[in-house]
């Protein structure tokens, strides 16, 4: 197999081990506040090898967590295209940050994406255009910590995994 | 790294990266893509078919993902099966004990039947018009919930907008349908609008949810109306889409505040899916197809 392929291939299973993870459903509070691996593990490859991992890998797996969560097609997608092209303009900064910064961005990205995903366009609430209230702001806090505090392992993994298998002439 | 896409440094002798930056047409063209997909689903509908399907896709995901902690319950169950075996034999002069784990083990399966009975015993009128199902996922997002269950589309005549339902009461309508799995609205929802009637004052209401785990709230209550706290509501079958009398919520607080036309009414759903997974699912009754 080519080698470009095969390298191709091994990001997408990773990506798809994520969203293996992210599909287990929690009997708790925790099925709310558990981290996004998919989007951790897109962020990485965005930064590892930005070149193999792109836009069309976003909208794709932005699609597939908006079925898995049934949430409005294309709200995934849309955010992973612009958190994809976020890491990608500025990887150079990014990736040369110290890890507790880099997850302190991600705290960001996190609320960012959580208090988005609130937005309602059907105004099933008269005048207001964001459902959240105090409980969904501590759950999204909640969110963003356990997701910046996954980053670190998240990030060591996937390098682990791309120093193992992933070969880049 | 593609060939050509760095060079060397003279100082270091290390690679200098030079990665090309993301056209912006391209992403530019992706956001477009996705504003359409927005715009075209706003109102959940045009990708209700897709999602079913979608859903039946996504199966093995959500089943590969299940699979290690049902491997560990089965590895757990069997050592504990094992060193009960293992007690049984060293020591039978401790019968008692023996009892006891039996015991245990028969007040568990009675836990687990008496709640399947009493799902069974919710049944108003046709049995044969329900159908048990299991949970298979539930989203993230607490404001719309929206709950995945397992279904078998061909056997049983499956459709849009039957009502699923747990002992406690109504618990949503199916809004998407795949070949085996199907999307459930909660009635938690705030998408989630139904026709219901108060137990003991008798008076109509719409009930919309607000999220799970929070107080839902009837709309456009006239102040005149003497609803009562701890009353519970029951669906009125009004709209067509639930059956009748079927209880969904109980009132909680209602306030009568001098700026708002109507009354603010606050109800707890008595239902939740975080803590179940099996439930019954009524066909044929309020359906599209």
């Amino acid at each position: 197999m080519n080698k470009s392929v095969k390298n191709r291939l091994l990001i997408y299973l990773s990506l798809f081990l994520a969203l293996i993870v992210d599909s287990y459903s929690f009997s708790n509070i925790l099925q709310f506040i558990k981290p996004s691996f998919v989007l951790l593990v897109l962020i990485y490859w965005n930064l590892a090898l930005p070149d193999r991992v792109g836009i069309t890998t976003a909208l794709l797996f932005g699609l597939l967590i908006d079925l898995l969560e049934g949430s409005l097609l294309g709200l995934h997608a849309f955010l992973f295209v612009i958190i994809t092209y976020l890491c990608q303009r500025f990887f150079y900064q990014f990736r040369i940050t110290p890890i507790w910064q880099q997850s302190f961005l991600i705290f960001i990205f996190s609320i960012l994406l959580k208090q988005i995903l609130a937005l309602d366009f059907l105004d099933s609430v008269l005048n207001r255009t964001n459902l959240s209230d105090k409980y969904y702001f501590i759950h999204t806090l909640n969110y963003a910590i356990l997701t910046s505090l996954s980053w670190p392992p998240v990030y060591y993994l996937c390098r682990l995994y791309r120093r193992r298998w992933i070969k880049i002439e | 790294m593609l060939r050509k896409e760095h060079k060397v440094s003279h100082i270091s002798s290390e690679a200098i990266f030079a990665i090309p930056a993301m056209k912006p047409t391209k992403v530019l063209f992706s956001l477009i893509i996705c504003f359409l997909l927005i715009l075209s689903d706003i109102n959940f509908k045009s990708s209700d078919i897709l999602r079913g399907y979608g859903n039946d896709i996504l199966n093995p995901i959500i089943y590969i993902s299940k699979t290690p902690s049902l491997l560990v319950k089965n590895l757990i169950s069997f050592f504990s099966s094992r060193e009960d075996l293992r007690l049984t034999i060293q020591i039978l002069e401790k019968e008692n004990l023996k009892i006891q784990s039996i015991n245990t083990l028969l007040e568990e399966i009675s836990f687990e039947n008496k709640r399947l009975n009493s799902l069974w015993d919710s049944i108003k009128e046709k049995p044969g018009q329900y159908s048990l199902v299991k949970k298979k996922h539930l989203s993230t997002n607490e404001l719309k919930p929206v709950m995945t269950i397992g279904i078998n589309r061909k056997e049983k005549g499956y459709a849009v907008n039957n009502a699923v339902i747990s002992e406690k009461g109504i618990l949503g309508r199916i809004i998407s349908l795949g070949l085996y799995q199907a999307e459930v609205l909660l009635v938690e929802d705030s998408r989630s609008l139904i026709p219901v009637t108060s137990s003991s004052s008798r008076l109509h209401a719409i009930l919309q949810g607000s999220g799970l785990g929070r107080l839902g709230n009837l709309k456009y209550i006239k102040k005149t109306a003497n609803f009562e706290i701890g009353e519970k509501l029951y669906s009125s079958g009004l709209g067509g889409i639930f059956p009748t009398g079927y209880p969904i919520a109980k009132i909680e607080s209602i306030l009568d505040s001098p700026d708002n036309e109507f009354l603010n009414v606050k109800v707890s759903f008595l239902q939740s899916p975080l803590n179940q997974d099996h439930f019954l699912v009524l066909r044929n009754f309020g359906s599209d197809e």
